[in-house]
């Protein structure tokens, strides 16, 4: 004896009634709900057919029916859930993802369909200032902005409906007028779009000319941001861009929900970066960085004249100067020609430094630990991991009171007298004093350690031969 | 068929529905990427079949 | 209320008439009244080598339109072979095996064993192909044949269920690895446990063997020359 599920009607039912609400009520944002909620369907579905199969044990209906699966989802239903899944999972991601600006991809949805019409926008306001403050309100379409030595600011770019027919591409042009309103000293760029009720339909890619000395704000749903030679102030907001800035002259903040680049170079204030995104970018910043948040990308810096500090929920890292390049990628950090004080704590990583100066502390709970200082003289260093290799690469004539210990390993002395190796059961300790030089602390829980002699790699600097100890390597061990 | 064992075998697939669901709303609210989560998938099936065997072995069933 | 509740009016699958519950024989699947029930197959003489003991549900005579060979080539694409075997479960996890051998051989997390990767894939391809073949096969010859038939194979190994444990395993190590917990790179150095685990499962298997035939022994079974 079969029994049907009920469930499956219920849904063709709702769904009839959901396309119907939007046939009828054209202001119903249908599709920005389905495309974030449909997940809660199926998660309904399931709940309702929990329901329904422990209401069915209960009356003792449950048969094998010849067919493994018993009375759970048949095979009509699997294919209805994945048709949902692959739909929803569409929609959504062209909603919150790139539109494609050149039409050339289709993508299967309810409400791609149509032509897409472009229209011209331009819009100037003239005498707004040397310094005004422009803000930028366009929820979906790149933006381009410029300084430039003039008092105007003026604007270009394109607007791409999708509809059904002209005069509704029309309609939806005149419902989101494009402006430039001045209020004081406040510029306000809006392109409206979030008058036209499905958000998919319609982008406006902008590029503007502003005063050199201006002070940017843009806030954003979807699309990138390039502004450059602007020596105001600049703030980025958006849920999801691609940000590019160059050559900005006043405190920079970037926040993101989700981007793919962070890209900032030649900053002469303050730059800071939150939320969530990839790669991040910043290179010949004068002022302090920091970057907080998660990126899942390649994180480089480059000539960071500051402090800069940097924040994920797994990393805590401050660098006081970063004139070389320091970057993070795939579980490693990289540095090369940073100066310190230098504070790291991280979760999982692996870190090497090479040619630096100023103390050092890290702190890892698991990951190697390479430093190469390079440079003389030598600052405090402590570095201390639980799970991981330490070594340090000293250069002749290095001055320095090492104390390097770890509780389970060994313990490999290169660089010969005086530091000697003690083993004391599973732990091993090497110390020694070169006097006239700081403390350097190695501490490893699990994992060997080693001290080497600079010269086995070519120094950085003009290549000279590897120096020769006078006297021939001692290693001592009891 | 022992009845427990047909419960079991029913609810999986609400269950999956479910748990599938779940993901793709974790991946929507942008907590953790599907691309992240999926072995959620994986340990649900693993854990829906070791159920399915208990069931069977308390019945007394196959040795 | 009735106490025998909700079952409710069957008809006769030859002759359509209406059957009260008392009245309804349940055969193959479906209802027949008294007069038409199929007649139980006779049980097969237990000294035929060539008749297996029907232990599973009877075997389903509708079998037309399964062709092993089409299975074969469908099989040669992720999941599709098992769909066409109606295992739909089975197929999507053939898909997903598949999809993550790909991402892998890809994928730099697993460093050097990317080509292994590699070629786990096209290996993968052709046992999904075979497998698709062979299930096709048993449902032919009117087999009753399981959702998950050769993958999860072993019922229960000396009462541990391995093939449920072993993908909650890959499962939660996958997670772990994607949310940044724990890499796999670390994980994959252990994978010389993974041999030394078989090791210890198949010596366990051979001393319970060992154990039973030597019970066996000492109960008078049957003597073996060796």
């Amino acid at each position: 004896m079969k029994r049907h599920s009920l469930v499956g009607p219920l849904l063709m039912i709702g769904i009839g009634a959901l396309f119907l609400l939007r046939n009828f009520v054209p202001d119903f944002r249908v599709f920005e709900a389905v495309a974030k909620y449909w997940p809660w369907l199926l998660i309904g579905w399931g709940f309702l057919r929990v329901i329904e199969v422990l209401n069915w044990h209960r009356q003792g209906l449950l048969t094998a029916n010849g067919r493994p699966g018993g009375s759970g989802m048949t095979g009509g239903e699997w294919t209805l859930v994945v048709m949902v899944c692959v739909f929803g999972s569409i929609i959504h991601m062209s909603r919150s993802a790139d539109f494609f600006p050149n039409d050339r991809i289709r993508i299967a949805g309810w409400d791609l369909v149509g032509e897409s019409f472009d229209f011209g926008l331009t819009a100037k306001k003239t005498g707004a200032g040397k310094t005004p403050r422009v803000v930028i309100e366009n929820s979906y379409g790149d933006v381009r902005i410029s300084g430039v030595d003039t008092e105007d600011v003026s604007a270009t770019g394109t607007k791409t409906i999708r509809a059904v027919g002209r005069s509704d591409a029309e309609r939806d042009d005149k419902s989101t007028p494009f402006e430039i309103v001045q209020t004081g000293d406040q510029v306000i760029v809006r392109t409206n779009l979030d008058r036209i009720s499905s958000s998919r339909r319609v982008r406006a890619n902008l590029e503007l000319t502003v005063p050199k000395g201006a002070t940017i704000e843009t806030r954003g749903k979807t699309g990138d941001f390039d502004i450059e030679n602007v020596n105001g102030a600049v703030e980025v907001n958006s849920d999801n861009a691609g940000v590019r800035l160059n050559n900005i002259g006043g405190p920079i903040r970037v926040d993101l929900r989700r981007s793919d680049i962070v890209r900032v170079m030649n900053a002469k204030a303050e730059v800071e970066i939150k939320g969530r995104g990839q790669d991040v970018e910043l290179e010949n910043i004068a002022g302090a960085a920091a970057v907080n948040g998660q990126y899942s990308g390649d994180i480089k810096f480059r000539n960071l004249a500051k402090p800069l500090r940097f924040e994920s929920n797994i990393t805590n890292l401050r660098v006081e100067r970063v004139d070389g390049e320091m970057e993070m990628v795939l579980g490693k950090l990289m540095a090369r020609r940073i100066s310190g004080p230098v504070q790291l704590t991280a979760k999982s990583k692996d870190v090497e430094f090479s040619d630096f100066t100023g103390t050092i502390e890290i702190e890892l709970e698991k990951g190697d630990i390479d430093l190469r200082p390079g440079r003389l003289p030598l600052s405090k260093i402590q570095a201390r991991t639980k799970a991981g290799r330490a070594e340090l690469v000293l250069p002749a004539g290095a001055k320095l009171d090492l104390r390097g210990q770890t509780k389970r390993g060994n313990i490999e002395n290169d660089f010969g007298s005086p530091f000697r190796v003690n083993e004391d059961g599973r732990a091993s300790a090497v110390t020694g004093v070169i006097p006239g030089g700081p403390e350097v602390q190695l501490d490893v829980d699990r994992g060997e350690i080693r001290i080497r002699k600079a010269g086995a790699d070519a120094p950085p600097a003009p290549p000279a031969p590897p120096v020769v100890p006078k006297t021939p390597l001692e290693i001592t061990k009891q | 068929m022992n009845d427990n064992r047909l419960l079991i075998r029913a609810l999986r697939g609400p269950l999956t529905l479910i748990v599938v669901g779940g993901l793709f709303a974790i991946d929507h609210a942008g907590i953790y990427r599907f691309g992240q989560t999926w072995p959620v998938l994986v340990i649900l099936i693993g854990c829906l079949t070791l159920l399915e065997r208990s069931g069977n072995q308390t019945a007394g069933g196959a040795q | 209320m009735e106490p025998t509740g909700n079952l409710q009016v069957a008809y006769c699958r030859i002759c359509g008439k209406s059957l009260a519950p008392e009245e309804q024989h349940p055969a193959l699947g479906t209802i027949y009244c008294a007069e038409h029930v199929p007649a139980p197959a006779p049980p097969p003489p237990a000294d035929s080598p060539w008749i297996t003991p029907a232990t599973a549900p009877p075997p389903n005579p509708n079998t037309s339109g399964v062709s092993p060979g089409l299975a074969f080539i469908l099989g040669l694409i992720p999941g599709v072979g098992a769909i066409y075997n109606a295992q739909y479960a089975k197929g999507l996890i053939h898909v997903l095996v598949f999809g993550l051998l790909l991402s892998m051989a890809n994928s730099d997390s697993v460093g050097d064993l990317q080509f292994l990767f590699g070629m786990l894939a096209p290996a993968w391809v052709f046992y999904m192909a075979f497998e698709a073949y062979h299930t096709a096969r048993r449902r032919e010859l009117g087999q009753p044949v399981e959702e998950f038939s050769s993958i999860l194979s072993q019922q229960s190994a000396g009462g541990v269920p391995v093939g449920p444990i072993l993908l909650i395993g890959m499962g939660v190590v996958f997670l772990l690895n994607n949310l940044g917990v724990l890499r796999l790179s670390v994980i994959f150095k252990f994978w010389p446990l993974a041999l030394i685990g078989l090791g210890v499962h198949m010596l366990y298997q051979r001393t319970q063997e060992r154990s039973q035939s030597s019970n066996e022994n000492v109960s008078g079974g049957i003597h073996h020359e060796r």
